[in-house]
């Protein structure tokens, strides 16, 4: 609060995070009485604050709120209970109907009745829908779940573990338990947070285990599973095994990406992983590849590395992720220079995200490590070198300077790359980023060599990449 | 739904997914009137029970939310009698106008859930990510702005501009009476 008192933003929030004291709620009040212009203000804030509670599942839904589906015609995208298909779905419509008649019981029953609910022994996992595209789920619904199979559409949802999980169809799914998600098909994004530490995405070739964090599971056609860890760390196993510490094949962290073959069962990098939009999130079987890139891979060949470069298709814009890599638990993003626009050239090109230990020195001796890209079709290529440096030859070479210019960051103030910069107005450490261009007139691949030059240090970030199809004329 | 069975039969499915609809709007309603989410799941809670335990009085051409209302309007105030001792946001007087106020706009509310959605996808890359780590992580104002390195009252205006700017969106896209 400031010396002039609060403002009625500041006493707002203090009233939804809980904090206020005595003193702050009855300004509030009164501000609430005097001024409809605050009460409005008011009705604003607390309306999506609780609705966004609400979507995300936080709010203690009562569990007799339990019930079934309310669209209990099968859609044509969706096939309800698998395999055994007749006997579970008889299964299942009885633990529905029990579930139902159950909560309607609740309403009907005094509270002391609330015991025999929760005898009630509850067939698969309870979750709440967050978010719902093309699925018979309503937003803030809770349904008790034991498959889902569903050819397109979208789902998010809360199971009652805390984890959260987010897809686009295809997929199916068997919810094993609260804390055990078997993947049979198809690609999901998880995201335990602190609650859930412990979770079990089980697939045909492997075991993921999370540790508290965010991580892709993705079983590809032939069984093989990739993983990829947004944030925090999951420990990989192969399918079938005991998770103990000696079965343990790796550990993987964030912006570290690894494919479990079915056919070897061994691991191996996955060097490219094509992103969605907006979240860090695996994206499904069905969405479009990058019209352009159709392979990012370097020449770097070290046991247990598993870093990777993330393809967003169309992604470039302002905030754009520049890596998966945190920095000092912050998300490097790409941004217009300060009171400038992003620039329109680069919105919308397929933005190849890089990590910073490429540029790492080894053994005291600068990298020599290059990146291909295999690409599909004319386009420009565009590398965003950190301006502090001095362009390396093939980059002076290859490409031409723009004149455009890009900031990457906010950069965490420990970060080695950010040593001697002070930070901006806002308080924030930003890097300025030159913007040069190559145009790739056929189909073929491209190399971009390393961003230090022989012989020097590199205290400088890594170059960040974008390719944008050149417009052919007909 | 009129009252031709005995409330002993329970609410008919078509009751029960009209209540079902409505959750987030009772919610937010409740969580207006309490000034916060605390408790608010349980006075949501008793305010359903009570609607199933008097489904047959609900008469189905009236709008539904309006009729729960009252009801999420009468269980706030015996929620607030029973927390008497306890701090409250809100007095008497201001829960009779904010309620006033809301049920002037029940018939939108509940659409507001899904158009939400469709606004949240208008924020950029950045600002979803900070409303996902407050509300989908539950992370605390405090730890995002030691996270990222800025002080808390700076992170909370953000919270507040962020909140607004999505209640002017979901405003505007009741008003056109259409999902963008």
């Amino acid at each position: 609060m400031n010396h002039d008192g609060p403002t009625f933003e500041q006493l707002c929030h203090a009233v939804l995070e809980g904090s206020a004291d005595e003193s702050d709620l009855e300004l509030f009040r009164e501000r609430l009485h005097r001024s409809a212009a605050d009460r409005e203000a008011y009705h604003q804030q607390v309306l999506i604050h609780a609705l966004l509670i609400w979507q995300n599942g936080r709010a203690g839904v009562p569990e007799s709120l339990v019930l079934a589906p309310v669209d209990h015609s099968a859609p044509s995208n969706l096939i309800p209970f698998g395999k055994s298909f007749p006997l579970r779905r008889a299964m299942l419509a009885a633990a529905a109907g029990v579930a139902l008649l159950l909560s309607l019981s609740f309403w009907l029953v005094p509270h002391r009745d609330q015991q025999v609910l929760s005898l009630a022994p509850a067939k698969g996992v309870s979750v709440d829908i967050l978010a719902s595209s093309q699925s018979p789920y309503k937003v803030g619904q809770r349904v008790v779940l034991e498959r889902l199979d569903m050819q397109t559409g979208s789902l998010r949802f809360r199971i009652s573990s805390g984890a959260v999980v987010d897809f686009e169809g295809p997929v199916s799914l068997e919810f094993v338990n609260p804390m055990l998600l078997r993947l049979e098909r198809g690609s999901i994004n998880t995201d335990v947070g602190n609650e859930a530490k412990g979770f079990v995405v089980e697939t045909p070739s492997a075991n993921v285990l999370d540790i508290g964090t965010s991580f892709g599971t993705s079983v590809c056609a032939d069984g093989s599973t990739d993983i990829a860890v947004f944030e925090g760390e999951v420990q990989v196993y192969r399918a079938g095994v005991p998770l103990t510490q000696e079965s343990r094949l790796a550990s993987l962290v964030e912006g570290e990406a690894a494919r479990m073959s079915a056919r070897d069962a061994k691991l191996e990098r996955v060097n490219m992983l094509t992103l969605k939009g907006g979240r860090l999130q695996v994206r499904g079987l069905n969405s479009p590849d990058s019209p352009v890139v159709l392979n990012v891979s370097d020449n770097i060949k070290r046991a247990n590395f598993y870093r990777c470069y993330t393809v967003v298709p169309g992604g470039m814009a302002e905030g754009a992720l520049a890596s998966l890599t945190l920095n000092s638990h912050l998300q490097l993003q790409w941004h217009a220079m300060p009171g400038q626009v992003f620039p329109q050239e680069l919105k919308g090109a397929d933005l190849i995200g890089t990590f910073q230990s490429f540029a790492k020195r080894e053994r005291g001796e600068p990298v020599k490590n290059n990146i291909r890209l295999d690409l599909s079709r004319p386009c420009a290529v565009y590398v965003l070198f950190d301006t502090r440096a001095t362009p390396p030859a093939w980059l002076q070479r290859d490409f031409r300077d723009t004149g455009l210019r890009v900031r990457s960051g906010p950069w965490g103030k420990f970060a080695r790359e950010v040593k001697a910069l002070k930070p901006d107005a806002a308080g924030e450490l930003n890097l300025t980023h030159s913007v040069w261009r190559r145009d790739v007139l056929s189909a073929t691949a491209v190399t971009l060599g390393p961003p230090g030059i022989p012989g020097k240090g590199y205290p400088y970030a890594m170059y960040g990449v974008a390719v944008k199809a050149l417009e052919t004329s007909p | 739904m009129q009252g031709n069975m005995p409330e002993t039969s329970g609410p008919p499915p078509e009751f029960v997914q009209r209540l079902t609809a409505s959750q987030s709007a009772m919610y937010a309603f409740i969580v207006s009137l309490l000034g916060g989410a605390n408790d608010a799941d349980d006075v949501l809670q008793e305010t359903n029970m009570k609607l199933c335990r008097r489904w047959s009085q609900y008469d189905r051409e009236q709008p539904f939310l309006r009729w729960a209302y009252a009801f999420a309007r009468f269980e706030v105030m015996a929620y607030r009698k029973s927390k008497q001792r306890s701090r409250l946001v809100l007095d008497n007087t201001l829960v009779a106008t904010i309620a006033g106020e809301l049920e002037e706009s029940a018939d939108t509310a509940d659409s507001r859930l899904k158009l939400l959605e469709v606004c949240l996808k208008r924020l950029n890359a950045r600002q979803r990510e900070l409303i996902f780590a407050r509300y989908g992580r539950g992370e605390a104002v405090r730890d995002i702005a030691v996270r990222l390195s800025r002080p808390e009252n700076a992170v909370a205006a953000l919270f507040y501009r962020l909140r607004k700017i999505l209640a002017v969106c979901v405003q505007s896209l009741v008003g056109r009476g259409r999902m963008a």
